[in-house]
């Protein structure tokens, strides 16, 4: 059973469990225990599973750890410790696994002086860095503690001798379990820990993790199921809003108003004003240029105060050389500020930050929570963030995100389901280590939380695929990875190379590469190879919210010159973080009440007394707020959740735009807008234009696209067929297919000793796409691509919600048409990221590009 | 019933395929292209050589021809031959000689080893040809002396690609153009696994087309036995509102 934790145990019966030596060294050091820790360390001794989810700065490491430790410590001192590993801890990056060795120093260092003598008690990190020779050092003597990443976990399962090293291993922690839940790395990690689970049986799971809903959720997927059931976990949530010291600052008084360079230079000072007052800030940017360009402003704004040795940019793109000396600039706190997009939400170790600023809405609940949690990580201290807003819907959702997390309305995780390609990956490892039943096999795979309800269709279809039964008899030796003996219903490995080939090629993150974009000599920004794909001379395109001409590529640096106008290639990839769907719900909530008090007239300063109190704001902010939805109501209507409006407009030379005010957040209106378009698209027999935003999301044709009915046509139940189809038509399913058949290792990243560029990774893997399209439109990476677009690059499910809301009657379609833009359409509009759905046949496609072209030659 | 395209006198398309007469020429079916993408870790099966014989089959049954010229790179593995190729080669070979009276490969850079070739009766094998004052060459380098008015060359798998707002499709094309006070013709490739090179934004490969004016070029494109004449280079360039990379 999963149930929450309420027993919280005192300082006398904690001590009383753990060994004498270590109850020493805990009180040289710390004066109590944390609350987290009186709810779980007496409970990992009892052998219980336990989910521990509390604020940083709550000693929550140790409290995995200490139970442990005192474990080793007993058997040491009782000369009962084998060469074995007793403790697996996984976190999802290496950084973290570095720093928590180096934190387990000090306590095996300490207690070994306070006993005396030699304990011996190793640990050791293992992951895609560590050598040769290391390796053998920990086969000869293994680390009791052993420090690992989810993708080493699975090499290490079928390492001949090494596994055998993992017999006695009696806990595994996973820390920072909710960035890896919600991702295909924890759909992996969760199948390694049931293959653990295989091979020497039960084990105490611990799982670490920030503030996310529902808990409940996270621990399932952390013990996984037996027999059907979840495995008992008990849950220790400690409250995190006491700790929180949280405001909201809006740069200038009237933010509907000010032009944007007031807006900016306001921001700028602020930021001065508060990085001067702490001693070291942390600002969170949304995307990666975002963090260059504040970087950047900060230096030439403050020449005096900031310069390359005390501000400094952290994020993903980065050289590791350049993130590690960010890093231990920090530690050494030598950094005034730091500035980030997502690369420092985890917990590795960056010394002590004072102050968190979120510099525009960082889109959910809980990364605002887990950004703000960077801040204050001394004991019983308060983490302060402050969120400066941007723009004027900046303001709504921010103020929305500072009311939920006062509130503790945490937004869903969502956690991927039935992953084809990672099962293929894993069915591979597993037929390396052993032959199996096709029974048995199922049941183990099904003991994890992601793929508990998986069908024995698909896994046999699968198992087919990895068989090599896609190819003609006489050469499905060279594809077929394992054999299948349908008749016996067993499966295992075949071939050699089977597992220097899997280990090669292991893992879930997608290989990426970007080139860098020059203008002038100056490097002013990166984009994926897949968009330079497309890009053709005299092509303009945006990027860091800059329009650039596209001139030629030399290698991998992009030659642009600035350009104005509206681009002509629009983004298809983008970088900015999804709207929660939840979050956003809670803004149209916030729509209705306010619709509502336009309607009946109320007052202007009973208007915004409201918002103040609903959005807990200052007057300023309040007052812009209102501002900005009174020209809404009076120029249009309020879209809110009991009200989708739809918006018709014709744009420059009578173009046609359909503008749906969803808010719904970006996942959902991916989904809504192909679907729809797809309607229209297959009706009108043409191309329609999408764009998307958190906001909402329009369609563009030239020529017709009708009215609502297109809306009104889809379905909850029709939903994911329409959008089979609609996604199949788009550019969408290309990029995901290509990830989905490198993990299920149909593409082989490193193959016979070559790695392959991630560009001549894409052209092959078109053909690769048309193939298997040809071959069985059910093929299991097919499906699980286009399952990977529908659930987790889109959200069918809330789709569907919505869809249902508009069946019900409890959401209206309300049509109406305006001559330009209504306010709320403006910045759905201008910030939008495109695609297109792509229906004239390609013949129809090349007879009009023809008949175009010489029509315009003989003019 | 699908009809022909002519381009010069004696000079007819049909679909992928040039026609003289009741000889047709087809170049650069790179058999054996799947294995050659296994070793590069792309574990794909052969899926292209039962559209290759469908197309001949089609091609021929349109046109009525009875001898065939394969004008280079019949293979796609430099200097050795794979599995694949072996058995395809053979497969096709066997094929040919079944339906085409006169057999003529011409080599290409893909293909200097090539199996079976002594086993055919009806079959030879050339560097180049003249046929009815055509020179035929795979085009991967310019013959001493051309004595003929037109040359066909493959070797490039020319395609255009044409865009219309986000939207672009590669197709593949014949392009025809003058080459030294000749007639140059480039065919395009008679695989399905890609399109092509795009003539219009990628660089150009063959020596033929470097010594010539591209943009003077005349593009057909075709597609599933239709034939579209979007006039030249030169145009396609001006009204797509977009420039050569090479300065032209």
């Amino acid at each position: 059973m999963i149930k929450k934790q309420e027993k919280k145990y005192n300082s006398k019966e904690i001590y009383a469990i753990l060994h004498p030596w270590v109850r020493r060294w805990f009180k040289s050091r710390f004066k109590d225990f944390t609350e987290a820790q009186r709810y779980a360390i007496k409970e990992i001794h009892n052998g219980k599973n336990v989910l521990i989810s509390s604020p940083t700065g709550s000693g929550k490491t140790l409290t995995a750890f200490l139970s442990i430790i005192s474990e080793l410590t007993r058997l040491a001192e009782k000369g009962e410790l084998e060469d074995k590993v007793y403790c697996i801890y996984v976190s999802p990056l290496k950084a973290l696994d570095n720093d928590i060795e180096k934190n387990l120093d000090e306590p095996l260092k300490e207690i070994q002086k306070i006993a005396g003598k030699k304990l011996g008690i190793r640990k050791a990190v293992r992951t895609g860095d560590t050598t040769q020779s290391e390796r053998s050092r920990m086969l000869r003597k293994p680390p009791h503690i052993l420090i690992t990443t989810p993708e080493t976990l699975a090499i290490i399962l079928v390492a001949p001798k090494f596994r055998k090293k993992l017999s006695h291993v009696k806990y595994v922690i996973v820390d920072e379990i909710h960035a890896l839940a919600d991702n295909k790395r924890g759909v992996h990690l969760s199948l390694s820990l049931e293959r653990l689970q295989h091979i020497i049986g039960d084990f105490i799971r611990i799982g670490l993790s920030a503030t996310v809903h529902p808990l409940e959720r996270i621990a399932k997927f952390l013990v996984g199921y037996h027999e059907g059931k979840p495995r008992d976990c008990l849950i220790i949530d400690v409250d995190y809003r006491k700790k929180l010291d949280l405001e909201l600052i809006c740069p200038v008084d009237d933010i509907v108003a000010a032009d944007p360079e007031e807006v900016n230079n306001a921001i700028y000072d602020i930021l001065d004003e508060l990085i001067s007052e702490h001693k070291t800030t942390l600002i969170f940017t949304n995307t990666r240029s975002g963090t260059e360009s504040v970087v950047y402003n900060l230096k030439s704004r403050f020449p005096d105060k900031y310069n390359d040795d005390n501000i400094m940019a952290h994020h993903s793109s980065l050289s590791r050389e350049l993130r590690l000396e960010a890093e231990d600039k920090l530690k050494n706190g030598k950094l005034k500020a730091v500035v980030s997009s997502t690369s420092l939400e985890l917990g590795i170790d960056i010394g002590y930050i004072d102050l968190v600023i979120l510099l525009s809405s960082p889109k959910s609940v809980s990364r605002a929570l887990q950004r703000i949690g960077r801040s204050g990580h001394r004991l019983h201290e308060k983490s302060k963030g402050r969120i400066i807003v941007t723009d004027r819907d900046d303001l709504v959702e921010c103020a929305m995100i500072l009311k939920d997390c006062l509130e503790g309305k945490i937004d869903e995780i969502n956690i991927p389901e039935n992953c084809l390609d990672v099962l293929a990956q894993h069915l591979y490892g597993m037929a390396i280590e052993h032959r199996w039943s096709l029974d048995y096999a199922l049941e183990v795979v099904k003991r994890s939380y992601c793929y508990r309800n998986l069908s024995r269709e698909d896994y046999m279809k699968v198992l087919k695929y990895l068989a090599g039964e896609y190819a003609d008899l006489e050469e499905r030796y060279v594809y077929a990875k394992i054999w299948l003996d349908h008749e016996n219903g067993e499966f295992g490995r075949r071939g050699k190379l089977a597992r220097m080939l899997y280990s090669t090629n292991i893992g879930t993150i997608p290989d990426r590469s970007s080139a860098v974009v020059k203008c002038k000599g100056k490097v002013v920004g990166r984009i994926d190879e897949e968009f330079l794909e497309k890009l053709r001379k005299g092509d303009t395109f945006v990027l860091g919210g800059k329009i650039y001409r596209f001139n030629y590529t030399r290698g991998m640096t992009v030659n642009v010159t600035p350009a104005s106008g509206p681009p002509t290639i629009p983004s298809w990839f983008s970088e900015q973080l999804p709207l929660s769907f939840d979050l956003a719900v809670d803004i149209q909530r916030f729509r209705d009440a306010l619709d509502a008090k336009f309607h009946y007239g109320r007052s202007k300063s009973e208007i915004i007394e409201f918002i103040v109190d609903y959005l807990h704001l200052d007057y300023n902010a309040a007052h812009a707020i209102y501002q900005y939805f009174r020209e809404q109501y009076l120029y249009a209507k309020i879209p809110s959740k009991r009200r989708l409006l739809v918006e018709f407009y014709k744009g420059f030379g009578g173009r046609k735009f359909i503008v749906f005010h969803g808010l719904f957040g970006r996942r959902v209106n991916d989904a809504l807008s192909r679907a729809i378009a797809y309607i229209i698209a297959k009706k009108y027999k043409r191309d329609v234009m999408i764009s998307v935003t958190d906001n909402g999301f329009y369609l563009s044709s030239d020529g017709k696209m009708g009215g609502l009915e297109s809306l009104q046509r889809l379905d909850p139940e029709n939903l994911r067929r329409i959008l089979t189809w609609a996604i199949d038509k788009t550019e969408t399913l290309t990029g995901r297919f290509r990830h989905c058949a490198a993990r299920s290792l149909m593409i082989l990243r490193r193959y016979k000793g070559k790695e392959k560029s991630v560009g001549r990774q894409q052209v092959k893997s078109r053909i690769l796409l048309n193939f298997v399209k040809e071959l069985d439109e059910n093929f299991p990476i097919l499906k699980e691509a286009r399952r990977e677009v529908l659930e987790d690059y889109m959200d069918i499910k809330n789709a569907k919600k919505v869809l249902k809301w508009i069946k019900d009657g409890a959401m209206r379609i309300e049509k109406i048409d305006t001559r330009i833009p209504s306010p709320f359409a403006f910045n759905l509009v201008a910030q939008g990221y495109l695609d297109v759905l792509k229906y004239e046949e390609r013949i129809e496609f090349i007879k009009r590009m023809h008949k175009a072209i010489i029509e315009q030659i003989k003019t | 019933m699908i009809g022909l395209f002519k381009i010069t006198k004696n000079l007819e398309i049909c679909d992928l395929a040039l026609l003289i007469e009741d000889t047709m020429i087809i170049a650069d079916l790179h058999l054996g292209y799947e294995q050659y993408l296994n070793r590069e870790g792309f574990m794909l099966p052969s899926f292209q050589f039962r559209k290759i014989i469908d197309r001949i089959d089609k091609i021929k049954e349109s046109s009525g021809a009875e001898n065939i010229i394969i004008n280079g790179d019949l293979k796609h593995e430099f200097g050795k031959v794979s599995y694949q190729e072996n058995r395809e080669l053979k497969k096709l070979l066997d094929y040919l000689e079944e339906n085409f009276k006169k057999i003529t490969l011409i080599k290409g850079n893909h293909d200097p080893i090539i199996p079976y070739l002594s086993q055919l009766k009806n079959f030879k094998i050339v560097d180049s040809m003249e046929f009815q004052n055509h020179l035929i060459t795979h085009g991967h380098h310019i013959p001493e002396k051309i004595k003929t008015q037109t040359i066909i060359i493959g070797h490039e798998h020319p395609c255009i690609g044409l865009r219309s707002g986000e939207r672009i499709e590669k197709i593949k094309c014949y392009i025809k153009g003058p080459f030294q006070g000749k007639k140059l013709v480039v065919m395009p490739s008679f695989n399905f696994v890609t399109e092509g090179s795009d003539i219009l934004h990628e660089a150009i490969i063959s020596p033929f087309l470097k010594e010539s004016k591209l943009s003077k070029f005349r593009v057909y494109a075709v597609e599933d036995f239709k034939v579209f004449d979007f006039g030249t280079v030169e145009d396609i360039t001006r009204i797509m509102g977009e420039q050569l990379v090479r300065g032209l």
